[in-house]
């Protein structure tokens, strides 16, 4: 991104590293029944 | 919270101060002047303004992946039985539990060649999970048991990853059963509303008693015997009738469990309700906050899981696996692509060992492509959205819920806007 002034400004946030999982992929609310 | 829009990006205003930009495409959250805000506003951009949102919006990101395309089933949920101790105002099961079709208990001998035939697909490392469920599944433990220890047998063999859930009303907790749970290392997922003024109106017994205090016993006697257990958690549905998700909260809480969710009813799309339920969210998610920053808002579900999606740049394309990675078993060894639509033996995708190829394909393609997403900006952190609640609403399970979605952006905003907080005092 191009160098920002003070009043205009975009500051990213940082993420943090997470271990990555499979999601198997089910069903979400499932609780209903 | 006010939204506006520059193509991908989304800004946010929490009205709390804070001024939040998300990139919808590369999921990366950042902070936003005053400045930039108020001109977003405007009919005509600030050139400045126009220029650094362009290379935002531009940018391509090498650290977001797409969802890793699934082409067998590794998640199965298993009706044991279809009979139920209580009777629900918004069960969705026949209404008592039974789909109309009651069947005390699922024949063992029809159901583990089922589960060995999508086990034998999955290759070393694979996970696969096992959902039981009913009716109440813990009227049919000693099922479970022999189920379990077949797929134990069957992982072993294979080398696969397996992993099991229960989710009961939690009413049938004893040592018996608890034992029985243990042995297979069982996560518990339990179906609670709130406290009994609620509960007890919601989720009665079959006779309309209050169960609720059964329950919470039920849990300090599972509390007690956590050894050899997985997770334990709660969730509730939360609609018209019950509008009250920050006293459902404020309850769960002191039960000890591991973690809690919300869920608006999938068959009402009552607008004013569920805008009432996003509204009542917030509050629970600012009092968990304040309670205890990221810990204690990580033991909501879906915060857990956007926090979990943005930070891992991981782009969700299929609210859920239903028909890819995803079945359902009624407890006549049929299949379903989910769970409600078992009510409906047309809607069957096999039995028994065989499996309908031709009911299966058109499910192939990500559901934010079939749903028509276009550019919804929350697309990769919903995932399309429920199937089921799309078909009550509009007819149609790929005609999108209007309500769905703007509760599912409500509650993503709520989500991202706590996201950047914690973030930012990291930085």
């Amino acid at each position: 991104m191009k160098k920002e002034t003070k009043k205009i400004h975009i500051k990213k946030v940082k993420a943090s590293v997470v271990v990555q999982t499979e999601d198997p992929g089910s069903c979400r609310p499932l609780n209903i029944l | 919270m006010e939204i506006r829009r520059f193509d991908k990006i989304i800004a946010l205003n929490s009205g709390q101060g804070d001024l939040i930009g998300f990139h919808a495409d590369n999921l990366e959250v950042a902070e936003l002047s005053e400045e930039l805000w108020q001109t977003l506003a405007q009919p005509n951009l600030d050139p400045e303004a126009q220029e650094q949102l362009q290379a935002w919006n531009d940018e391509i990101s090498t650290e977001v992946r797409p969802e890793s395309p699934k082409s067998q089933i590794q998640s199965l949920s298993i009706n044991v039985t279809q009979l139920c101790n209580l009777q629900c105002v918004y069960c969705a099961a026949g209404g008592d539990g039974t789909y109309g079709n009651p069947q005390k208990k699922i024949a063992i001998e029809k159901t583990i060649p089922q589960i060995e035939l999508l086990m034998d697909r999955l290759k070393e490392g694979d996970r696969f999970h096992i959902t039981f469920l009913g009716g109440e599944p813990l009227l049919y433990a000693q099922g479970m048991k022999l189920l379990a220890e077949f797929a134990q047998e069957k992982a072993k063999e294979k080398k696969l990853r397996l992993k099991f859930n229960t989710i009961t009303n939690g009413t049938l907790f004893n040592a018996a059963n608890i034992e029985i749970l243990k042995s297979f290392g069982s996560n518990i997922t339990i179906s609670l509303d709130g406290p009994a003024d609620i509960n007890d109106q919601v989720r009665p017994s079959k006779g309309h008693q209050g169960v609720t205090s059964d329950i919470v016993q039920g849990i300090q006697l599972l509390n007690q015997n956590r050894k050899d257990l997985g997770s334990v958690g709660v969730q509730g549905v939360f609609g018209p009738y019950n509008s009250t998700p920050l006293k459902s909260y404020r309850f769960y809480r002191e039960l000890g469990v591991d973690w809690y969710d919300f869920h608006y009813d999938q068959e009402n799309n009552d607008s004013k309700a569920s805008f009432q339920f996003t509204e009542e969210v917030a509050q629970v998610a600012q009092e968990a906050f304040e309670a205890g920053g990221e810990k204690e808002l990580r033991k909501i579900k879906f915060f857990d899981q956007i926090f979990h999606q943005i930070d891992g740049k991981k782009r969700l394309e299929n609210y859920c696996g239903s028909g890819k990675s995803y079945l359902v078993l009624d407890a006549q060894n049929r299949a379903f692509l989910c769970p409600w639509a078992v009510n409906d033996a047309q809607k069957a995708v096999g039995t028994g060992t065989e499996l309908l190829k031709e009911k299966l394909q058109p499910l192939q393609k990500s559901l934010i492509s079939t749903n028509n997403c276009g550019d919804c900006w929350a697309k990769y952190l919903c995932g399309g959205g429920c199937m089921w609640a799309h078909k009550q609403a509009t007819g149609s399970p790929h005609k999108v819920d209007i309500v769905f979605c703007d509760r599912t952006r409500s509650l993503i905003s709520i989500g991202i806007s706590y996201y950047y907080q914690l973030r930012k005092a990291q930085s």
